[in-house]
């Protein structure tokens, strides 16, 4: 739910993801529930989920961050596929 | 038979480098060329090339990739571009490279790509100088990547992108950000041309499988999607003499 006026601080924190130094990440999911707003998907270090989650709590400073931002590892999970 | 190892979306940082250089290692038994679709970095500035050359060097096959959006946000890619060359890294934009491989040679045209959406949602060049410098970018990158896949004369042909051709492989991303994942026109280019296969990064959230509307398999190995370092992909080819084999030769 993005309704009322919190559904601004939802695309400033999607915009501050992207922008801040200290994030620079696109395609997370910013959605707001009551007054959390949940932060999801996946990114490749447990750096990089803490500092999302810090992003979020500086621009959304009335909400209660829950931060469900999970580390894919690059490990070996790939199999062959044959195509063409 | 070729075999492509690819991933997308690698964005390196000094956090990660190491366990991606661990990763790719195995990628040079599996495979004959590893492809990169874009966004290699996390904000393009040159120093983060130095680290994808220094996570792929001795891999023993050759690399060939395009930027994407996050490779261009410092606004230098030309010295991004410049410093994964100087790594021995092939970098395609509107260009094609041809490599003779053991089980045949495959050709890669290679671009960002850009967005505009897709059949029945697209957007024109039309109004603002801004809406129609939006829609002649992704038109110029479609024409150059027609030409350079056309160009190519190979037992395989492979399109690589950033952004995606088709609407299939963004399933899961928010319908309303569509228009800025890719265009229909870059999938309009290679079924025009003819590709083998066609891959691209971008959509985190989107899904593996695609094809175009001609018919052309899409893939996004987008790492967040295959949730690996790489994903390999076997083409038909034909045996070249063993003369040929195993060194690879790399033009274009």
């Amino acid at each position: 739910v993005t309704d009322g006026p919190d559904g601004y601080v939802v695309e400033h924190v999607r915009h501050a993801l992207a922008t801040d130094p200290r994030t620079l990440v696109q395609g997370l999911r910013v959605s707001l529930h009551g007054d959390s707003l949940v932060l999801s998907g996946t990114v490749a270090s447990a750096a990089r989920r803490d500092a999302v989650g810090e992003v979020a709590a500086e621009v959304a400073s009335s909400l209660r961050v829950c931060n469900e931002i999970v580390v894919v590892d690059a490990g070996d999970h790939h199999r062959a596929e044959e195509v063409g | 038979m070729i075999r492509l190892a690819a991933v997308g979306d690698i964005h390196l940082g000094a956090d990660t480098v190491g366990d991606f250089r661990a990763s790719i290692a195995s990628a040079s038994d599996e495979s004959d060329l590893l492809l990169l679709a874009g966004d290699l970095s996390r904000w393009g500035a040159p120093e983060e090339a130095d680290l994808v050359t220094e996570a792929l060097e001795g891999l023993g096959v050759p690399v060939v990739a395009v930027l994407g959006n996050h490779d261009h946000h410092a606004g230098e890619p030309e010295e991004f571009r410049r410093r994964l060359e100087a790594g021995g890294i092939t970098v395609l934009e509107g260009e094609a490279t041809e490599i003779r491989c053991p089980g045949g040679s495959v050709g890669v045209a290679g671009a960002k790509g850009f967005g505009g959406g897709f059949l029945g949602a697209s957007a024109s060049a039309f109004g603002e100088p801004e809406m129609k410098a939006f829609v002649e970018h992704t038109e110029s990158i479609a024409g150059r990547l027609r030409d350079a896949l056309t160009s190519l004369d190979t037992d395989a042909r492979v399109a690589l992108l950033h952004y995606s051709p088709v609407a299939d492989t963004l399933q899961g991303e928010p319908l309303e950000i569509y228009p800025f994942l890719g265009s229909y026109l870059l999938a309009e280019a290679i079924d025009d041309a003819g590709a083998t296969l066609a891959l691209h990064g971008h959509a985190h959230a989107g899904v593996e499988h695609g094809t175009t509307a001609g018919g052309v398999p899409v893939r996004n190995v987008a790492m967040p999607v295959i949730r690996s370092a790489y994903q390999v992909y076997e083409l038909a080819g034909r045996q070249v003499p063993a003369s040929m084999s195993p060194a690879w030769v790399a033009g274009g």
